[in-house]
């Protein structure tokens, strides 16, 4: 080898230079994305994106992603942890529901209706670990958002494919919002990666034949279907539609279709006016446009409005309809289920319109004792005043129906899991939704809102639909449960 | 064996520190001035130093008298290197005498010293050669040696690390003394050697017994090739052995010490070349130790063929070495070489056949300062002593008086600094200077006449008796001459050239050095009569052999200025006019026994004829010359060359008198009028 004879102390300051430098250039990246990652970090799991610092991404309930949120989601913690920790004993799975959590006044959902969605499925958790229809493998339930708007769809949905593996296991999605275009792509990515989908109250008509996705809610179809039979079985002969225009609402745009379609017949039932519609991706201006709307409806002397829109357009549009210049006539305004995401005041002000407000929900907690044939006695019970839920969570009103659909749909998915394990052991995300399509006669799910079954294209067959009438107090009450070909299916 | 020392006299020894002595004070006006007129020996060492390790180097060897500058070499040599290379200083001359052994592990620990450039240097075979030859070991047979010694060797280790901190620093407390500090030396080159001597809690390296003993396993020298047979055999050969293994043994060691430093140096981040500097290496153990140095390099370099070991060896010695032959210098293949022009080059051009171990030497004459280094010198002293400064001009005086021997000048300059000399250059400062060897000077604790204590040092070893007739030979010009008339035989003829007391080798005369010879005719002016006996013999001595010109030089030291001027004026006419100044001079080169008072004129006025003829003839201009000049030639009785004036003017007159051949008396007068000093001692006066 041969001699070096550079200078000792020299090389050794360069070399302690060159270490200092190396650590420096490994550590100071290092540290700087640590900072950055636990400023950009709101607890395991959950993260800060967008301009406004939202909190989005998947918690197992020991992040609370709003404050209304947090007994429920203590709630839940708490379970998951047992689950975790009995894993030896008894084996799990995750069950994620996920929807926009974090709200603005741009989303249609309100915080009491996404806080009942998750009070719902935190039920349908319970009962399938340890209530009354407690079986293996358990369930781990993860509470997955989405943001505002679903803004964040993308980074949410890559984080749930990701915790497919252990140790979560994740094997179905539940919940999945409001039917809007990001919805629809997160939906897609989800069924590409093999898991199970149950929507709990999307009810758009077009989204369907996805893989693995099947919905207990009943369609918008199904809706202006029964709306349509109620109305006649009332003797209204004349009805005129109003239609949110905007272009991403299939919500609005496949009621307007249906009811369009199904009211009109040779009886004599006929819409005495072409469309109504308002833009509502058109914020300065879709206000006006339901202003001056009454107008043209005292011209036109319709019995019915139905309205196909969202349930905050809704209070605006009766708010215009409250100084119609035609005082003197009677409106009746009928709607979609989306009125129940309204919250309680918004609800009182819409009654205080004076103008008769039906609706159709996606499910009442009256429905069971109304309707006991065709609701799931042990499912509703629980829904009932001093059932589990007020006793968990009291003092919160749950007429919206949005509790018993997020019920209905983790119900759905925890059936589909003890059906695959039973049959074939290893629980993956197929084999749960190909179980959906053996949930028929004996296998149909007990739901609160109604016995539910499964078409191929995933829709629920024939579901039960309540009318509801809004009263002067903002209640919803029930007139009657119909169906979209008259009975709904009853306990087999 | 005589010097041997164990481990259990360690005990009692003192405790380590650098010997500064009283020496610090002279050598304090000698700082940063060292090596005026040495710059050829630091380029030499440079060029040595910066050598590939492998490369062959000389062994540098400093000669001159004492007070030549030698240590002041050693000195300014540890300040330009010690920073930067690993050095090692041993004085071989101190009153200890030091065994090679003790010798090596005082190198050794001096050239472990840690250089931020460099890693530190080990030295695990000698260490493990001296600790197994340390002490005697129980043994009854050499199996049971064998099985023995790495238990002792270790304990032993032990003990020395306990209470000495390592094992080469308890050479220290026995040799310590030895390290001294060169004479002379700053304090800058004081504080390097401190650093290389502090002592530190350093371990060996290891416990690598084992692969130092296997390389005295395999020596040439050990019958054993058992490793630890032949530590046995080392340990007999110290402890048993007869003047043969003791010699053996310290061939062994040097032989480990030259290995380690090759192994050393072999490594990287280590120095090309370790720097040794060996100060009055002319001594008994001096010489013993170059040596052993020599044949050991000359085994492992040449015999053996192996690579020559990295060391830069400068030495210095105010003696021939018996081992080159006689004084003369006839049968030594070198011819000592002057300092200015000493290279690699020149070494190289110089050198014997490899074959030869005088391959290996470079030495080196050490000159005296010239004229112009006296005066840079005492404008470099003007820096720590202000008050020197109005004695710049004396300069041609103190060149003059000491001829330019380098520690001559320091020890008068310390008188001016010690004394009350007039600072006005005149006639009270000529008197004040008319007496300088008598004047004190301090030398630490020691407070004694110049003269005595320049003569105590320069004759250092010889008998007062020697000193009386050393003192009376320094009447003759020629000191063969003068030790065959005066002194008993040639002993102290060779002494003299033995000790470089000689003008530098090459003139025709033999004469002392001029400080040497000024000194002791200074000593022999204070016996009037031996004085006068002295030259008498002398000029009978010449007159018997017929070289009157020698017998009128006596003469005249005798004071028989008539006689004297008789024979120059009749010789005036009789000899072309060059010849004539030239025999001139020589004879009014004598020495004078002048009186301790007055200035050049007053000792001119008192040599006067005590009837001045009333006519200018040639005989009365010719012994105003011949007074006039008499006084001129000695710094001491006209210090500033006041007569030069008189001088050109009696060559005038007497150009005057002549009526051809006058061109040289002209060109006298004028060299007089427009005296310029010579630059070297060969010049006049």
């Amino acid at each position: 080898m041969p001699r070096l004879e550079w200078p000792l102390h020299i090389v050794r300051r360069v070399i302690v230079g060159v270490v200092i430098v190396a650590v420096l250039a490994v550590a100071v990246p290092l540290t700087a994305h640590w900072i950055q990652e636990k400023r950009s970090r709101c607890a395991a799991g959950v993260v800060k994106l967008g301009d406004g610092g939202e909190c989005v991404g998947i918690t197992d309930g020991s992040y609370a992603f709003a404050g209304h949120l947090g007994a429920v989601e203590k709630k839940i913690k708490a379970e998951n942890d047992r689950v975790t920790a009995g894993a030896d004993k008894d084996p799990y799975v995750s069950v994620a529901y996920m929807t926009s959590f974090t709200l603005t006044d741009d989303d249609s959902n309100s915080e009491e209706s996404v806080r009942h969605e998750l009070e719902g499925a935190y039920l349908a958790q319970y009962r399938h670990n340890r209530g009354d229809l407690s079986s293996t493998p358990k369930i781990k339930l993860l509470i997955a958002n989405t943001g505002s708007n679903a803004a964040h769809w993308a980074h949410t949905t890559d984080e749930l494919i990701g915790r497919t593996g252990a140790p979560d296991h994740l094997v179905a999605v539940t919940g999945l919002g409001p039917s809007t275009d990001r919805t629809l792509e997160a939906l897609r990515r989800l069924s590409d990666h093999g898991l199970a989908l149950v929507a709990s109250t999307m009810t758009a008509t077009n989204i369907k034949g996805i893989n693995g996705f099947v919905r207990v809610s009943p369609t918008n179809v199904d809706e202006a279907q029964a709306a349509s039979a109620y109305l006649k079985q009332q003797k209204i002969r004349t009805a005129v539609v109003v239609q949110d225009d905007a272009e991403s609402n299939y919500y609005a745009k496949t009621l307007g279709d249906a009811f369009t379609d199904v009211f009109q017949d040779t009886e004599g039932h006929r819409l005495v006016a072409d469309r109504m519609t308002y833009d509502s991706s058109v914020r300065s201006a879709w206000q006006n446009e339901l202003r001056y709307m009454p107008g043209q409806l005292c011209d036109q002397k319709p019995q019915v409005v139905y309205f196909a829109g969202r349930g905050r357009h809704l209070t605006r549009f009766l708010d215009s309809l409250a100084n119609r210049p035609c005082q003197g006539r009677k409106f009746t305004v009928i709607a979609g289920d989306d009125t129940s995401n309204l919250t309680a005041r918004q609800l009182a002000h819409a009654a205080e319109s004076g103008v008769r407000v039906l609706y159709t929900g996606l499910a009442h907690p009256d429905m069971w004792r109304q309707d006991p044939l065709h609701v799931s006695g042990p499912s509703a019970r629980h829904f009932q005043p001093d059932g589990s839920l007020d006793r968990w969570f009291p003092n919160d009103p749950r007429y919206d129906g949005q509790a018993i659909m997020a019920h209905d749909a983790v119900l759905t998915a925890a059936h589909g899991i003890q059906m695959a394990a039973g049959w074939q052991g290893e629980v993956t995300g197929d084999a749960v939704a190909r179980m959906f399509h053996q949930m028929d006669g004996r296998q149909q799910v007990a739901g609160a809102s109604g016995f539910i079954s499964f078409r191929n294209d995933g829709n629920p067959r024939n579901k039960a639909v309540p009318i509801l009438h809004l009263t002067r107090t903002g209640r919803a009450e029930l007139l009657e449960v119909s169906a979209p070909r008259g009975e709904p299916p009853r306990k087999q | 064996m005589s010097g041997a020392q164990t481990g259990s006299e360690w005990v009692n020894a003192g405790k380590l520190s650098v010997v500064d002595g009283g020496r610090g004070r002279v050598g304090e006006s000698g700082m940063g001035v060292g090596l005026r007129g040495r710059s050829g020996i630091i380029s030499l060492a440079e060029e040595c130093l910066r050598l590939p390790p492998e490369a062959e180097r000389p062994v540098i060897m400093l000669l001159g008298p004492r007070g030549s500058g030698a240590s002041e070499a050693h000195s300014a040599l540890m300040e330009r290197f010690g920073p930067e290379h690993p050095f090692a200083y041993v004085n071989l001359g101190g009153e200890q005498s030091l065994l090679p052994r003790y010798a090596l592990a005082l190198l050794a620990r001096q050239l472990e010293r840690k250089l931020p450039r460099y890693r530190r240097s080990h030295f695990p075979r000698l260490t493990l050669g001296l600790l197994a030859s340390d002490h005697q070991l129980r043994m009854t047979s050499l199996a049971e040696g064998r099985r023995t010694i790495r238990r002792e060797l270790d304990a032993f280790q032990e003990q020395a690390e306990a209470r000495y901190g390592d094992y080469l620093a308890a050479f220290f407390e026995v040799a310590g003394g030895a390290v001294g500090a060169p004479d002379g030396a700053s304090t800058a080159a004081l504080a390097l050697l401190r650093d290389a001597l502090r002592r530190g809690r350093r371990r060996l390296p290891g416990r690598k017994f084992t692969g130092s003993a296997a390389w005295y396993g395999g020596h040439r020298l050990l019958h054993s090739r058992d490793p630890w047979e032949a530590l046995v055999e080392l340990n007999l050969w110290r402890h048993e052995g007869d003047a043969h293994d003791l010699e053996r043994l310290d061939r062994v060691l040097f032989s480990a010490f030259l290995e380690d430093l090759r192994s050393n140096a072999d490594r990287s981040f280590m120095p090309r070349s370790y720097l040794l500097l060996l100060d009055n290496s002319h001594t008994e153990y001096g010489r013993r130790f170059l040596d052993l140095l020599i044949r050991s390099r000359h085994d492992d370099a040449v015999v053996a063929g192996a690579v020559c070991d990295p060391l830069t060896v400068v030495a210095s010695a105010n003696r021939w070495l018996p081992r080159w032959g006689p004084a003369t210098g006839d049968q030594w293949p070198w011819q000592l070489r002057g300092p200015d022009r000493a290279s690699l080059g020149d070494w190289e051009e110089h050198r014997p056949t490899r074959d030869s171990d005088d391959t290996w030497w470079y030495p080196l004459r050490l000159r005296d300062l010239n004229l112009d280094e006296v005066r840079i010198r005492m404008e470099l002293e003007l820096r720590h002593h202000p008050d020197l400064a109005p004695y710049t001009r004396l300069a041609p005086f103190v060149h003059r008086l000491t001829a330019g021997l380098p520690r001559a000048v320091s020890q008068v300059l310390e008188v001016f600094r010690q004394s009350d000399l007039p600072a006005e250059d005149g006639s009270e400062q000529d008197r004040w200077l008319r007496t300088l060897p008598d004047r004190t000077l301090r030398d630490g604790e020691d407070t004694r006449p110049l003269a005595e204590s320049a003569l105590g040092h320069l004759l250092k070893g010889f008998d007062p008796g020697q000193r009386l007739a050393l003192a009376e030979c320094a009447a003759a010009r020629d000191l063969s001459v003068g030790t065959r008339l005066l002194a008993s035989g040639e002993s102290l003829f060779g002494e003299i050239r033995d000790r470089w007391l000689l003008l530098t080798p090459g003139t025709v005369t033999p004469s002392l050095h001029p400080w040497l010879r000024r000194l002791l005719l200074w000593r022999l002016a204070g016996r009037p009569g031996d004085w006068d006996t002295v030259h008498e013999l002398l000029a009978e001595h010449f007159r018997a052999e017929g070289r009157t010109m020698h017998e009128m030089y006596h003469r005249l030291a005798s004071e028989r200025i008539d006689e004297v001027t008789e024979y120059l004026v009749a010789r005036f006419p009789v000899v072309p006019a060059a010849q004539w100044i030239s025999e001139f001079n020589i004879i009014t080169a004598a020495p004078g026994r002048f009186p301790a008072a007055g200035g050049p004129l007053d000792l001119l006025a008192a040599l006067a004829p005590e009837n001045p003829p009333e006519a200018v003839t040639a005989a009365s201009v010719i012994r105003e010359l011949i007074t006039a000049r008499w006084v001129w030639s000695d710094p001491l009785a006209d210090p500033g060359r006041r007569l030069g004036g008189v001088l050109a003017d009696g060559f005038n007159q007497l150009s005057r008198l002549r009526r051809n051949d006058i061109v040289a008396l002209f060109n006298e007068a004028e060299r007089y009028r427009h005296w310029r000093h010579p630059l070297t001692s060969a010049g006049e006066g």
